[in-house]
């Protein structure tokens, strides 16, 4: 008579050849971190150097992404705007994750009123469109990456709170739940040591699908010019200069666009890797 | 000419063989009882009869229906036989059907496919079908959705998709394992109806042999993929030669030698006093929600060293009492008295204090243990209760002694649940109700997923552990048999009451009860069936 649902996510129990979407998606997220990396010590060019003579060349062996309208290095440009994306699309998720989790976890543990009100409170904010949410705080706060993080990172929270609330719900009926209720452990307790690491995978999962929105919503602040300021480069205000040029100087879009393109087809294809990889089911009928 | 003839049928996965060397028969208007514990093979068997093995099996040997030669035929060909020649009936009533479909429509599916017909057409055999199960028109609508129809029924609904086309052969797998005593025979009924009526073969496949016993012409015993002894069902139960047959029997009547050590005289350790647990039912635009009691007033007592038996069929409210007792629910009223100290009022270290004295072993042994944790971690869970934690290494020690206690090897305490059996997992969950030394321990289903020979073995263990430490059992189960088989004395529970109560053997042999009667005359009793086989046969002897 178990009417049990299967089990959520599940650590895969045959290790079996890695998914492909996972080997493909790890490769390009770690050449895009890489490069975030290697621009800490080392560019082509400093960014900032503003050389006329060379502008707008197009890509050529010494500069292999071209020069913009003030001459900068674009390839410099994008290695260092790819820490900028970066960092702000990762302390957007661990705001959204950091605040979420626990939200939902209290939600599923607690119920009744305190689930009412942390719910009610997901969906006012799901109500507002991200973009707008972010506008009208960079225009309360003014613009800036530290804006930007906080308006993708509140963005977020309800996703991760909506995850780890629903998948708890459906850990709190199993029996090992009421097995640790019976040996005197408080629903806190429990849900740190039996709930929270039983949905692990599953917040893994969401959390590099949260890091890929997070790099296109902060592209997208960027480019209506809410993200981060000049001098600090970005892909996203790079797109939105490259615009006008667009006619005479192609690279000086498709190379931010693609810089652009490339992470979040790492990030996503790494989500769906992670998901096939946790989920026995999943793994079956690949 | 048999319905369906199988001649050395074998099916290997990869280098593993599944089925070894089965040959089977099936006459018109006959069942045949196949019976076997988890992978022995018996619901392969009856896949490879439809052709739907796994893709990656390989199968050799002969199967024939009605004379025709179906193994080895192209998929095609097999959609062709499948629902028209053979019809199959799954255990689980829950999932078998389509939730988003009709009854109605769900029936005519079958016709239509077949036949070609209208969807008028269709719709008129699927009314007479569902007549013939025992769903009238006048309360079973072909417009009704599975959800709104009772496990019972659903499978009513199964059957009349399985003989929508009056097949020449039937396979119930495990159909009515998951349905309680008196729907069950019930069910049981009505195939043996639609047996002889229609005079196709049945193929009952079952680990229950009571129920075989007493639906069965002819028994098939499998084990290890192999079928290791096959005849006239009294043949078989009477005089079953091969030895694993013999241990099968033997283990299902199993029961377990206990020491009659109830203390009479000392005060009850648990005690539950006028106990009730309501529900909000729906929400009424005006006034107050309906509320559904599900435990009604309940009071019961047992003694140190007692086991005591609660038993009901499902929905009775015999779980939702059982978690009010462990304080894994608030009631609305009543007290539990764990050892006089109400545990329904403890909070913080009182509450603790009383949960170290009673503990719980449920039926699940796949969804009991978090799948992360290892052994001994699980094991050592509820030194949570003790007031003085234990250091790390003495806690060890102890978890070590307790697995060794419940018959586990010491070095199991250092892997994860998945790595261990059924019957294993069960003793692994002993071990964590036993290491705080409880003085009651609540028995949620705990043998009901497990084999008989398993079975009687975590009732050896757990009778044997009654009588070295003075437990007290709580068995709360749908499952006479093993009641009758482990307790001193008897609930009865009916719609949230409880309607008869007694000493186990007293209940046994003079119900009073009308409710009790009829979950009594529904068990398959296998000493009972076995005695009337005999009985038959003398008969038709003389």
């Amino acid at each position: 008579m178990t009417d049990a649902p299967a089990p959520i996510a599940l650590a895969a129990k045959s290790r079996g050849p890695w998914p492909l979407s996972l080997v493909v998606g790890g490769a390009l997220t770690v050449v895009v971190v890489l490069t975030a990396l290697i621009a800490f010590v080392w560019t082509p060019y400093d960014v900032e150097a503003v050389d006329i003579a060379a502008k707008l060349a197009a890509p050529s062996s010494t500069h292999p992404f071209g020069t913009d309208h003030f001459g900068r290095d674009v390839l410099s440009m994008i290695m260092v705007g790819a820490q900028n994306s970066l960092a702000v699309a990762l302390v957007a998720v661990g705001i959204g994750a950091g605040i979420g989790v626990p939200l939902g976890l209290t939600a599923a543990a607690r119920g009744g009123w305190v689930d009412e009100l942390v719910m009610r409170g997901n969906d006012l904010i799901f109500a507002f469109p991200a973009l707008l949410l972010a506008v009208m705080i960079t225009a309360v706060m003014g613009p800036g990456a530290i804006n930007a993080i906080i308006a993708i990172g509140l963005f977020n929270i309800p996703v991760f709170t909506r995850v780890a609330r629903g998948a708890a719900m459906g850990l709190w009926t199993r029996e090992y739940i009421l097995a640790a209720r019976t040996a005197g452990k408080s629903k806190a307790l429990i849900s740190v040591q039996h709930i929270l690491p039983n949905l692990m995978s599953l917040l893994v999962v969401q959390a590099a699908i949260q890091f890929a929105v997070g790099i296109v919503a902060e592209a997208g602040l960027s480019y209506v010019g809410l993200g981060a300021q000049p001098p600090m480069p970005s892909w996203g205000r790079m797109l939105a200069e490259a615009q006008t040029m667009i006619g005479f100087a192609p690279w000086l879009a498709v190379m931010p666009g693609l810089a652009i393109f490339i992470t979040v087809l790492g990030l996503s294809l790494t989500g769906d890797g992670l998901r096939d990889l946790f989920d026995p089911r999943v793994r079956r009928e690949r | 000419m048999s319905v369906l003839d199988i001649r050395d049928l074998s099916l290997s996965i990869g280098s593993t063989p599944i089925l070894k060397k089965v040959s089977l028969s099936v006459a018109p208007g006959e069942i045949l009882g196949l019976v076997g514990e988890s992978g022995s093979g018996k619901s392969m068997t009856s896949l490879a009869i439809l052709g739907l093995t796994p893709p990656r099996a390989a199968v050799t040997g002969e199967i024939r229906l009605n004379g025709q030669l179906i193994s080895g035929a192209t998929d095609a060909a097999l959609q062709k036989v499948r629902g028209r020649d053979v019809g199959i009936i799954f255990q689980e009533p829950m999932t078998a059907l389509n939730p988003v479909m009709t009854i109605g429509d769900q029936v005519a599916e079958t016709v239509r496919l077949h036949k070609g017909v209208s969807r008028k057409e269709a719709l008129a055999v699927a009314r007479a079908v569902l007549d013939r199960v025992g769903l009238p028109a006048e309360r079973f609508p072909l417009s009704r959705f599975p959800h709104e129809l009772s496990g019972g029924q659903r499978q009513r609904v199964a059957i009349a998709i399985a003989i929508a086309l009056t097949p020449r052969l039937l396979i119930a797998d495990e159909a009515t394992t998951a349905l309680d005593v008196t729907t069950q025979a019930q069910v049981l009924e009505l195939l043996k109806r639609l047996v002889r009526e229609d005079g196709m073969g049945l193929i009952l496949i079952t680990h229950d042999l009571a129920v075989v016993a007493e639906t069965a012409d002819r028994v098939a015993v499998m084990k290890d993929g192999e079928l290791v002894e096959e005849g006239d069902t009294r043949r078989i139960f009477t005089g079953m030669t091969h030895p694993y047959s013999q241990r099968l029997l033997a283990n299902a009547v199993h029961a377990p030698t206990r020491k009659a050590a109830v203390q009479h005289d000392a005060p009850p350790v648990l005690q539950v006093e006028g106990l009730v647990r309501e529900y909000a039912g729906a929400r009424r635009l005006f006034g107050k929600a309906d509320a559904f009691r599900a435990v009604d007033d309940v009071s019961l007592s047992i003694q140190p060293g007692e086991s005591v038996g609660l038993v009901g069929e499902s929905g009775c409210g015999k779980s939702t009492l059982l978690r009010a007792i462990l304080a894994l629910e608030t009631p609305q009223a009543g007290r539990v008295l764990v050892r006089g100290r109400d545990i329904t009022a403890a909070r913080g270290a009182a509450l603790k204090a009383i949960r170290r004295d009673i503990q719980v072993v449920f039926q699940d042994p796949y969804g009991s243990f978090d799948p992360r944790w290892t052994v001994a971690r699980l094991v050592a869970e509820n030194f949570h209760l003790l007031d003085a934690q234990p250091s790390p290494a003495e806690a060890r020690r102890r978890v070590d002694q307790m697995l060794e206690q419940v018959g586990l090897p010491a070095s199991a305490g250092d892997k994860y649940p998945h790595e261990f059996s059924g019957g294993q997992r069960q003793r692994i969950a002993i071990a964590r109700a036993l290491i705080t030394d409880p003085a009651v321990i609540a028995l949620d289903e705990a043998v009901s997923a497990l084999d008989v020979s398993i079975r009687a073995q975590i009732l050896d263990l757990l009778a044997d552990l009654s009588s070295r430490l003075g437990l007290s059992y709580l068995f709360v189960t749908h499952d006479l048999t093993v009641v009758r088989a482990v307790t001193d004395r008897l609930l009865v529970m009916q719609a949230g009451k409880i309607v008869e109560q007694g000493q186990t053997a007293a209940v046994f042999a003079t119900p009073s009860h009308p409710y009790t009667q009829k979950l009594l005359a529904a068990t398959p009793d296998l000493a009972r069936n076995i005695g009337a086989l005999d009985a038959a046969h003398k008969e038709t002897v003389r």
